[in-house]
């Protein structure tokens, strides 16, 4: 099904190929841009050719295999599989036929750039086209071949066959002849009806599964260079720290450590393998000249945004009921499974470089800067990237490992650790959205205020729907701490505001949120939000203390929307039940790529509206791991339903567009199942329970202090029971999740006080309970 | 020492407190069990040892000296393991680069309980992130496996 994805041995193959063309008095014939390119020809003995290479998207091989190039990096979106089903569609080819190669770092492919949900839909045209092409070749070799018409041909799994009689030659069989041919004019060329598509309708699994699950794959921390060395770096302890002094005593004694290398910014510590090269940088005594950010914290970063805030404009004279809300998100990290990591080999005038990279253009300008070659002369593979989300924009990592590889002398790999990673990274910038809107005395909106203050590029967008006297207001706050693109840039953050305050209008005007919004909805988005209503039995009623919230939204050019449904228990725990997904595509390229996208999406969507944020203290983010920066796992990933529409016309990104509406959807589920608006994530830090004492759920001869707590917290126990036991206490998360379990030998007699430090946990509301044989004693506490 | 990995034997002149993962990634070159946090919050780089799944970001190599040690590269010869075979048919993979320590997590699952219930595969498995968000088709996947 697919080639070794191990770009260097495609190169070595092209070089083969290109190397017997210049030694055989054969003709190449360059291939200049995507449609102008022809077959190369061997005119050795046999005059031959070996291949079909209609355009620089694909080649068809004598033994029937056609070799698709797919020129975007696979992040897990699916580009390796969509490039090769459009192009087998429109070829009409036989999908076992199809192998995939990825293509070098190129401008030849026009951008790269794998970012903004654009692989997909930004490739469609050109990549029908080129399979398109390569059938139309392929009907008029045979038509010359059997001396009819090309109108009497037609394409079929892999054959072109004789539509009136019983003549069929394969693919393969067609290369010697369709080779000699001209590459037609693209009016020349038909692309297929997409009703004819089979498919792109059905969609095909990940291509590279096989591989994955064996082990196969090749990630860019795979790459395997003769001669490596590993490379770690020690990151600065504050953003904008760099290095005055350091003594690598210590780490020069670490069996494997070879030597390190000083930038203005970080120390390499050079390994024979990672773990001795991780171990030399922690082993670093480093003088650091920390910068003008040392005493940042997130206090100060949040004021900055309240700040500017201001006082919002006044709504038009007609409003009868005004609503204020003001909501407020963190910053979040990307922290892609596989960390930071490239590998560079500088030989001479040339460099390789390994990479997993949503940028591969811009690791080769960025390699080619940093050892001091063109960008011609940096030949980048890009390997598979395990997860992206917004980071592997970024080159940081093979700036790096291309300047300690120029002063290393050898091929470095450089790998960052899950804590560079997390603290030396960029993020989704935390903003505070202040909005204001009018009813009128029917309930109809007046107007709408948004002012979004961000501590990064400001991105206030309106709402998707039609709503008179709109006002988006943007600032930035400090916004020292890098910030870039996070999945679905600003509406990450606009939308939850949007979708949230929406609710409360409909809220304020009496009408279900739901029907609020068909009012005021355009056809498209009317369209999503009925399939919702009826996908998620929007007007069955659930039992008390469940609830459901709907969000919607329109971004790169598709429209998509959720139904969450939640519990929230008597003490606050919160579980998200179901999760119902619709999303419009317009024209669907490969289905089950968009199940998967929009299944991340409510994951992601989840994990960040629950539990995860970065907060800074000391000019660098607190977090420094998954245990502090926080993911859903298997347990609490929901039921899901995901309903795909294609009202047609159009191809939507899919990557970002089920993310923006779970947050919204599920704190109006929140609302709805307990009354508590949550109108700042993560909701960890909300207690959801309107009753504070809770007698009920909490006992009174539990005590926890103080409450809320900073990093440690005292358990005091009122019993006079002491008789020996065994005391054990487990503290649970929102989401019911063990986060600190401790047993030990005690009694429960004079108010025994156990000191807990709890600094590694995150800010947010936790359940503690301590048991001593069948007795439990339950508690809450918050931490700030 | 001598490491036994997949059934063969490596001979591995390494520090003893070396991690397993990067004896296997650095030294022997099997990079299919992979990096993902270091400190054993992750489940990227578990790796079975006997029937048991462990860390191998958070394993000694010492550890391991007289165990029999399975990566993903081991599972089978021919991707006729039960899983992977689920893991084929459900399409489970985003990224993929979890997937090695999410399917050696469940081999072990499935040795000790052959036939999970859905609370089963979620307690199992709550140590193994997926940051694309497969986990819907990786307990739909296992659930398969266990039938098959």
């Amino acid at each position: 099904m697919k080639e070794n994805n191990n770009n260097s041995t495609n190169f070595a193959r092209r070089e083969f190929i290109l190397g017997i063309s210049a030694t055989s008095a054969g003709v190449l014939i360059g291939l200049v841009n995507p449609f102008s390119g022809t077959a190369k020809l061997f005119a050795g003995d046999e005059k031959k050719f070996l291949e079909f290479i209609p355009n620089i998207w694909l080649e068809v091989k004598k033994d029937n295999t056609i070799v698709v190039t797919c020129s975007y990096s696979e992040l897990g979106q699916g580009a390796r599989t969509t490039t090769p089903i459009i192009i087998a569609d429109e070829m009409d080819a036989e999908w076992e036929m199809v192998k995939v190669v990825q293509a070098l770092a190129d401008t030849k492919y026009d951008s790269q750039s794998t970012a903004g949900s654009t692989s997909g839909r930004s490739s469609l045209n050109t990549l029908r086209q080129a399979g398109a092409t390569a059938r139309t070749m392929l009907i008029t070799a045979a038509a010359q071949t059997w001396g009819i018409a090309e109108s009497a041909c037609k394409a079929q799994l892999g054959y072109i066959i004789e539509t009136a009689g019983s003549r069929k030659l394969s693919f393969g069989e067609l290369v010697d002849k369709a080779a000699t041919l001209p590459v037609p004019n693209a009016n020349q060329v038909k692309q297929k009806d997409p009703k004819d598509f089979i498919y792109m309708t059905k969609g095909k699994h990940p291509i590279d599964t096989a591989d994955i699950i064996t082990g196969k794959a090749k990630y860019g921390i795979d790459a395997i260079v003769p001669g490596m060395k590993y490379a770690a770096v020690a990151m600065p302890p504050a953003i904008g720290a760099s290095v005055s002094t350091y003594d690598d005593t210590q780490t020069k004694a670490i069996p494997g450590v070879i030597k390190t290398i000083k930038f203005s910014n970080y120390i390499a510590v050079i390994a024979d393998n990672t773990y001795a090269a991780f171990m030399g940088v922690e082993a670093l005594k480093v003088n650091w000249n920390m910068g003008s950010n040392a005493n940042l914290n997130s206090a100060q970063i949040t004021k900055s945004l309240t700040d500017k805030i201001g006082t919002l404009p006044s709504l038009p004279t007609n409003t009868a009921k005004t609503i204020e809300a003001q909501y407020s998100v963190p910053y979040l990290a990307h922290a892609p499974m596989e960390p930071m990591n490239c590998t560079v080999h500088l030989q001479g005038s040339k460099c390789e470089v390994w990479v997993s990279t949503q940028n591969s253009q811009g690791v080769q300008s960025t390699v080619a800067s940093a050892v001091g070659l063109s960008s011609a002369n940096v030949i980048v593979h890009t390997n598979l990237s395990g997860g992206a989300f917004g980071r592997r924009n970024g080159t940081d990592d093979a700036q790096k490992a291309a300047q300690v590889a120029k002063q290393a002398g050898v091929p470095i790999q450089l790998v960052y650790s899950r804590k560079d990673d997390i603290r030396n990274g960029y993020y989704r910038p935390a903003s505070i959205h202040a909005l204001k809107a009018g009813l009128d005395a029917s309930g109809k909106i007046t107007g709408w205020i948004h002012k979004g203050v961000f501590a990064g590029s400001p991105g206030v967008s309106s709402p998707s729907y039609s709503i008179p006297n709109i006002q988006n207001l943007n600032d930035s706050g400090i916004t020292v701490i890098p910030t870039g693109a996070w999945r679905s840039v600003s509406a990450s953050q606009v939308v939850f505001a949007n979708e949230s305050f929406i609710d409360e209008l409909a809220i304020a005007a009496g009408i279900d949120p739901l029907d609020f919004r068909l009012s005021i909805a355009g056809t498209r988005i009317k369209t999503v939000l009925n399939e919702l209503k009826l996908r998620s039995d929007w007007t069955k009623p659930l039992p008390k203390g469940s609830g459901r919230g709907v969000a919607v939204f329109s971004g790169w050019s598709g429209y998509a929307g959720h139904v969450v449904e939640v519990t929230i228990d008597s003490a606050g725990k919160i579980k998200v039940d179901r999760v119902i997904a619709v999303c419009d595509v317009g024209f669907a390229i490969n289905p089950i790529a968009i199940e998967s996208q929009m299944m991340g999406n409510v994951i992601d969507g989840l994990s960040t509206a629950l539990i995860a944020e970065i907060t800074i203290d000391k000019g660098i983010a607190v977090q420094s791991g998954y245990s502090s920066y926080k993911w859903l796992r298997i347990g609490d990933s929901p039921k899901m339903e995901i309903y795909i529409l294609q009202s047609g016309g159009f191809t939507s990104g899919v990557g970002e567009l089920g993310f923006p509406t779970v947050s919204p959807a599920l704190c109006n589920a929140i609302y709805n199942a307990c009354g508590i608006r949550v109108r700042s994530l993560p909701i960890s830090h909300t207690p959801l329970v309107t009753d504070v004492e809770d007698k009920e759920n909490f006992s009174n001869e539990l005590s926890l202090y103080p409450n809320p707590f900073t990093d440690e917290l005292n358990i005091r126990i009122g019993s006079d029971d002491g008789s020996p036991t065994f005391l054990n206490i487990e503290i649970h998360d929102i989401l019911g999740s063990t986060v600190f379990q401790r047993s030990f030998a005690g009694n429960l007699s004079g108010g025994i006080i156990h000191k807990l430090n709890l600094n590694e946990l995150a800010s947010g509301v936790y359940f503690v309970n301590l048991s001593a044989g069948n007795k439990i004693f339950k508690g809450r506490a918050i931490k700030k | 020492m001598n490491l036994n990995v997949n059934n063969t034997n490596y001979e591995v002149n390494v520090p003893s407190e070396m991690p397993l993962l990067w004896v296997l990634r650095d030294v022997l070159g099997l990079t299919g069990t992979k990096f993902g946090c270091g400190v054993g919050t992750c489940g990227s780089c578990v790796v079975l040892s006997g029937n048991e799944a462990i860390r191998s970001c958070s394993t000694p190599v010492s550890d391991c000296a007289d165990k029999k040690i399975v990566t993903i590269e081991g599972l089978s010869n021919d991707m006729t393991h039960p899983l992977q075979i689920a893991w084929m048919q459900v399409g489970v993979p985003q990224c993929g680069y979890c997937q090695s320590g999410q399917i050696m997590s469940a081999a072990a699952l499935l040795m000790t309980i052959p036939k999970p219930t859905d609370e089963d595969i979620d307690r199992e498995m709550s140590s193994n992130i997926c940051r694309c968000g497969t986990y819907n088709k990786i307990r739909e996947a296992i659930h398969i496996a266990a039938i098959g």
